[in-house]
């Protein structure tokens, strides 16, 4: 009686791994595919997943291990609030007009000034962000100076996901790394930043070759870009300077979470809170310029993801890793590069975010079984998690993503955004204009990802 | 009151394959500045209107951030008049555009006036166009009725 109720329990159990299964790759699919949104998909896959019982409410609302990793949704809704009252000010409009001239209607230098200023900003804001506030401005200059903005346009997307791979909040997988990880914002700067300025400075230079006689501007148009007055592109000089002193008060809290023992999230919640109180700005206002679909896709997707590492699927995903490429508790050289390879390749084609949320936890049952010897008392602990021989994987997940994103026009939300904003300014840009410039960018930056893991923690 | 008993009594219209050079002139002399663009059958096409002409020569990025016109250069408008040449008026009439029916009550016609901020509103008899009613001939009408009575 027993070993029939034991047998009817294992294949249940047994039902519920493929429908977790099915859930996964169904929603993925759709994901991928794009005839539906990828917000519905994540929802209806989240409350499948609930609803058959594969995740309890509980679970996929509190559980710290399957559940809502609420440190990535409270942490993307503050820097959005943060950035969204900010950009009210017109500070991004006055800072870009102020760069042309400082660039003397220069095309080029303008190209590089644009392309540096849109990876710095990067760093610290949204991505989609930045492009969105970059873009206006690069379409108008472009205009008084008689030029095509495509490679502008372009090489701005592409500098966001450059930039934005930096930091904990410059990018959302990077978000999710740091959650999943315990990683610090420190850590980011310590391991990540120096790398994408090396990138920066090896972009840089290869633009301004490139594009060294592509311009010819009439000295008159220039004359325009040195006579425009962008003194009333700042619309609201105290809000600038109040959420310029939060922005700046909020990095030096993520500088200091560690020590201070707060998580992220709370830092920025903090700051957004503060910004909100001080600015006097309608909160219903800038509640409602949140990009609620994007939070509503993050909590779908971490639940799905839940899921499958609930039923076990991450676990075996990462048993075939570790077979195909036999990382050990002293190096997992082979493992950090097929990640960091596969991720850049893949994340030009597909989503990052849900290609992050599935690696994570996998990474994360990866270093439980090679580093902790599959000891249950030590999955998801920090010594397991932050090892020296698990670091740089962790790191070559986060660069692969981030930066594989720049491939292709689908490859990174910003760059989805940019192609719909010149559009709408009047000039289109194709798949195939976008990926000349793009999958260059990302190979050049994968190669010099390979050389700077290697050199710094295998060498 | 209906809408038949505020209609204009020299509504502009035009064919789609009109060019704008060449209506730019009727348009401005027009009242109201909006001219309906007719199929040969008499049915209504789409809407034309002087600000749909300057949509044309303003730059299409400031739909993105309008704060950014004030830094253009103060000839910009002049210089890319030329925009205009050669352009039908198919390639910038609204469509569709909103519309009353002859029997609908003037109340109808002014809510749809408030609602979307237009000066007129092209009135049909099934989908022929007859005429327009403007925020002045209904509130003429109204006026007029409520004497009469």
């Amino acid at each position: 009686m027993e070993t029939a109720a034991h047998q009817a329990a294992q294949a249940g159990s047994s039902n519920l791994y493929w429908i977790a299964c099915g859930i996964f790759v169904l929603s993925f699919a759709l994901i991928i595919s794009e005839k539906v949104h990828k917000t519905k998909v994540a929802l209806i896959g989240a409350a499948a997943t609930i609803v058959i019982g594969i995740l309890t409410q509980v679970e996929a609302f509190h559980s710290p291990e399957v559940g809502v990793d609420y440190n990535v949704i409270f942490l993307l809704i503050a820097m959005m609030l943060i950035v969204n009252i900010l950009g009210k000010s017109g500070a991004f409009e006055w800072t870009a007009v102020k760069l042309a001239k400082a660039a003397k209607g220069d095309p080029v230098k303008i190209l590089v000034f644009f392309f540096v200023a849109t990876a710095a900003i990067s760093a610290a804001l949204d991505n989609v962000t930045t492009v969105l506030l970059f873009a206006p401005v690069t379409l108008l200059i472009c205009d008084e100076l008689g030029l095509d903005p495509v490679p502008f346009l372009i090489l701005e997307a592409i500098a966001s996901n450059v930039g934005g791979t930096a930091t904990l909040i410059g990018d959302p997988p990077n978000l999710i790394v740091a959650s999943r990880a315990g990683l610090t914002f420190n850590d980011f700067i310590v391991h990540l930043t120096p790398i994408v300025i090396i990138m920066m400075i090896v972009f840089t230079v290869v633009v301004r070759f490139v594009f060294r006689n592509r311009f010819e501007v009439d000295p008159v148009k220039k004359a325009r870009i040195l006579a425009m007055d962008e003194s009333g592109l700042i619309k609201n000089r105290p809000l600038l300077v109040k959420a310029g002193w939060v922005l700046a008060l909020t990095i030096v809290g993520f500088v200091a979470h560690g020590a201070l023992h707060l998580e992220p999230a709370t830092i920025a919640l903090f700051g957004a809170a503060l910004l909100l109180l001080i600015s006097g700005v309608e909160p219903h206002e800038v509640l409602a310029e949140v990009e609620w679909p994007t939070i509503f896709f993050f909590i779908g997707l971490f639940i799905i993801i839940g899921g499958i590492v609930k039923v076990g699927l991450v676990s075996d995903l990462s048993q075939l890793v570790i077979h195909a490429t036999s990382p050990t508790s002293e190096s997992m050289f082979a493992t950090s590069m097929v990640i960091l390879w596969f991720s850049g390749f893949l994340s030009a084609f597909i989503d990052n975010i849900p290609y992050v949320a599935t690696m994570a936890p996998l990474v994360a049952e990866m270093a439980s079984n090679v580093v902790g010897g599959g000891d249950p008392a030590l999955a998801g602990s920090k010594e397991v998690l932050q090892h020296a021989a698990v670091m740089p994987v962790w790191w070559a997940l986060a660069l692969g993503a981030c930066l594989g994103g720049n491939g292709t026009a689908i490859g990174a939300s910003a760059n989805v955004v940019v192609l719909g904003l010149a559009e709408r300014g009047g000039r289109k840009i194709t798949f195939l204009q976008f990926m000349k410039y793009g999958m260059p960018i990302m190979v050049g930056s994968l190669i010099m990802s390979t050389a700077y893991l290697w050199i710094r923690y295998y060498l | 009151m209906e809408v038949r008993q505020a209609l204009l009594a020299e509504p502009l219209f035009t064919s789609p394959q009109v060019k704008i050079e060449t209506l730019l002139p009727l348009l401005l002399a027009d009242r109201d500045g909006t001219a309906a663009v007719l199929s040969e059958q008499g049915e209504l096409l789409g809407l034309v209107g002087l600000t749909d002409v300057l949509r044309k020569i303003v730059p299409v990025y400031l739909d993105l951030n309008r704060n950014l016109a004030g830094i253009i250069h103060a000839t910009y408008l002049e210089e890319n008049l030329d925009r205009l040449q050669g352009i039908a008026v198919s390639e910038i009439m609204v469509s569709p555009a909103t519309t009353v029916q002859l029997k609908e009550s003037l109340l109808v016609a002014a809510s749809k006036i408030v609602e979307h901020g237009r000066r007129v509103l092209p009135a049909l008899e099934g989908r022929r166009f007859v005429s327009f009613i403007s925020r002045s001939s209904v509130l003429a009408a109204v006026l007029h009725g409520r004497a009469a009575a």
